[in-house]
């Protein structure tokens, strides 16, 4: 799919597109904080890959590359908003509609504005790779490689992340 | 249990908890988590990010697709307009000197400026510039003047 892609095949850009959306989404949501800039940063952000496709010379895994010019976009969007807030990952306002039980509902609510605001207080590269560890499901090596750093960096990080949250969610 | 047990335990809590850990190994971590305290909790933590998961808004693929196609439409990429922009002054402006001077265009002279005006989407029409949001300009610009 990807040498399709890479050969200008639109059916397979489209499919690139649905199938690592979320990633880029949720990736660029970790970074802004906002729902609304993060559309804005995956937009560009696969605007920017797909462009650059010819360039992608496999020395990390796509999904790693593709997440790496995520984060760059979503800093870039942050930039130009003049709110450089890398902060939080999801939330409620982004809950979907029709939840079954309401008294849950409050509950999720009030635990992910807990941690939204915990989240808030770790440095950014610690949010990013909690972020990417435990809702995207990368491993270390795929999480340095989108934070351009060493995998024991990025265990590292992973792990004060945690604890910090752990401690402030105590 | 010991230190080197519980970090490799923490390690492999997001894959746990996504369900993605074979039934054995599942097993054993989950035996850890009920005698470990420390254990127990950060796996709360990470039960707590993983539910907390923002979904995707149901319109934004369609948006990327747009966003994708409208930059394939416009071939040229915004750098190398750049160029052409800044080729189609440098000649044009080498050309006006030169008319001042007194000097004949030559026809090779010619073919270069109108080369230039050609290639160039942002002088050409090939970029709408009116269809394009306040945004979107600023990013062209900002592609324009790095």
């Amino acid at each position: 799919m990807l040498e399709k892609a890479r050969a200008g095949d639109a059916a397979a850009c489209n499919e690139l597109v649905r199938r690592y959306l979320p990633d880029v989404y949720r990736t660029a949501a970790a970074v802004l904080g906002d729902g609304d800039l993060a559309q804005d940063a995956a937009q560009d952000a696969f605007v920017n890959a797909l462009g650059a496709l010819r360039r992608f010379r496999g020395d990390s895994t796509f999904r790693t590359w593709l997440l790496r010019i995520a984060i760059n976009a979503a800093r870039t969007v942050g930039r130009r908003q003049g709110r450089r807030r890398e902060v939080t990952l999801a939330v409620a306002e982004n809950e979907p509609s029709g939840q079954p039980d309401p008294s849950r509902h409050a509950e999720l609510v009030s635990e992910t504005e807990r941690l939204e605001r915990a989240l808030k207080n770790l440095p950014p590269k610690q949010r990013l790779a909690v972020s990417l560890r435990v809702q995207q499901g990368l491993n270390y090596a795929e999480i340095a490689g989108a934070l351009s750093c060493t995998e024991g960096a990025a265990r590292v990080n992973y792990h004060l992340g945690v604890k910090k949250l752990k401690e402030l969610l105590r | 249990m010991n230190r080197y047990d519980c970090e490799t335990i923490r390690d492999q809590l997001p894959p746990l908890l996504r369900g993605e850990m074979l039934p054995h190994e599942a097993i054993r971590i989950e035996r850890h988590l009920e005698e470990c305290d420390d254990c127990s909790a950060e796996a709360e933590v990470i039960r707590l990010l993983q539910s907390s998961l923002a979904p995707v808004p149901p319109d934004l693929e369609a948006k990327v697709l747009f966003a994708v196609r409208r930059r394939a439409r416009r071939g040229v990429p915004a750098r190398l307009a750049m160029a052409a922009t800044v080729a189609a002054a440098v000649i044009g402006g080498a050309l006006l000197v030169q008319s001042r001077q007194g000097g004949a265009m030559r026809a090779n002279d010619v073919d270069a400026v109108t080369w230039a005006a050609a290639e160039d989407p942002l002088l050409h029409g090939g970029v709408p510039l009116e269809d394009l949001t306040v945004e979107e300009l600023e990013h062209l610009l900002e592609e324009l003047e790095p």
